[in-house]
């Protein structure tokens, strides 16, 4: 029987793998994306690049609003235990801490992340939450009154 | 020797078919019989008419516009349309090119296609929560239906007027 050389076994092992394993790279990072929505009274319906969370948005306390636009989206690429921070379109400045990733049951990734929405240099309104959600999973903050309606902050964050 | 051995001996022999050693036994027999001599002579008698028939079949032939008329042909012979061409090109390789390109699309879908990932779970677990004095917090969730799971909303309703921007 010829033996094979080992650097050829072992990549067409590490080729074999790349075919058949789920396309998860491990990073220290994680890519969150800030949604400023605006809910507004009047008719005008779902912003269409609010799709991903159109069903969401349709149920109350939501369907009160017949309008929700898509203000801004903000990028944010957060290393561990580093705080990034955005201002919304209420002036107020969101802050996000990227805490650690958490492995659950069947390897389903949960991020903890650190929140809060305050007024500059202020502890009004959400000076601070603890969270834990699933890799690619959206919080919804709302309540902040702003220009004749609702704004509605979506945090998206993604491991990178 | 037998007669049907003699026979296809003899018109090797005359073909010139055999090995030198044989044909020189042969030839002796023929020497020494007279009915070998006999079809010989038969068989050479026989070619000869055959060389004579050809020669004078090739000498009442006319070759002499032969070419010109094949060179005619082939430029009066309209050129293949696109459909003909393409028919040609099709039976000639379109098996390899179909190999080709369902090998390639099976390569592509293997190395290309994004690894399965179920929707995205908005259900957020809120570890703890602090809100600003005049405020008022409320966490709830929205139910899902099919594959969206439930998403957690904090709600912040302030109590006095500096909230309005």
């Amino acid at each position: 029987m010829t033996l094979l050389p080992k650097w050829v076994v072992a990549g067409c092992m590490a080729l074999g793998f790349a075919l058949v394993t789920p396309q998860v790279a491990w990073g220290d990072n994680v890519q969150c994306t800030i949604r400023s929505m605006h809910g507004l009274e009047a008719p005008g319906g779902i912003d269409k690049r609010l799709a991903f969370l159109r069903k969401q948005l349709a149920k109350p306390p939501f369907s009160a609003y017949k309008t929700i636009k898509l203000l801004e989206a903000k990028q944010l690429l957060l290393p561990q235990n580093k705080t990034q921070q955005a201002k919304l379109p209420t002036g107020k400045i969101l802050k996000l801490t990227f805490k650690e990733k958490l492995l659950e049951r069947k390897d389903q990734l949960r991020l903890r992340l650190h929140l809060s929405i305050t007024p500059p240099k202020q502890t009004k309104f959400l000076p601070g939450t603890l969270y834990t959600i699933a890799d690619r999973g959206t919080l919804l903050v709302a309540g902040d009154r702003y220009q004749q309606g609702t704004l509605v902050v979506g945090i998206t964050c993604q491991q990178k | 020797m037998t007669r049907g051995k003699d026979d296809r001996d003899l018109q090797r022999y005359f073909d010139g078919e055999l090995r030198p050693r044989r044909a020189r036994r042969i030839r002796e027999e023929i020497e020494a019989d007279a009915g070998a001599r006999g079809r010989i002579a038969a068989l050479e008698s026989m070619r000869g008419m055959v060389r004579s028939a050809s020669a004078d079949a090739v000498d009442e032939a006319d070759f002499g516009g032969l070419w010109a008329r094949v060179r005619a042909g082939i430029e009066h012979e309209p050129p293949l349309g696109l459909r003909e061409r393409l028919g040609f090109w099709l039976r000639r390789w379109g098996v390899v090119v179909a190999t080709a390109s369902a090998a390639a699309a099976v390569v592509l879908f293997v190395l290309v296609r994004p690894a399965h990932r179920p929707p995205p779970s908005n259900d957020a677990v809120i570890e703890s929560l602090d809100v600003g004095p005049e405020a008022v917090g409320t966490i709830f969730t929205i139910a899902g239906s099919g594959e969206t799971g439930q998403t957690t909303v904090i709600w912040v309703t302030e109590t006095s007027a500096e909230g309005e921007e």
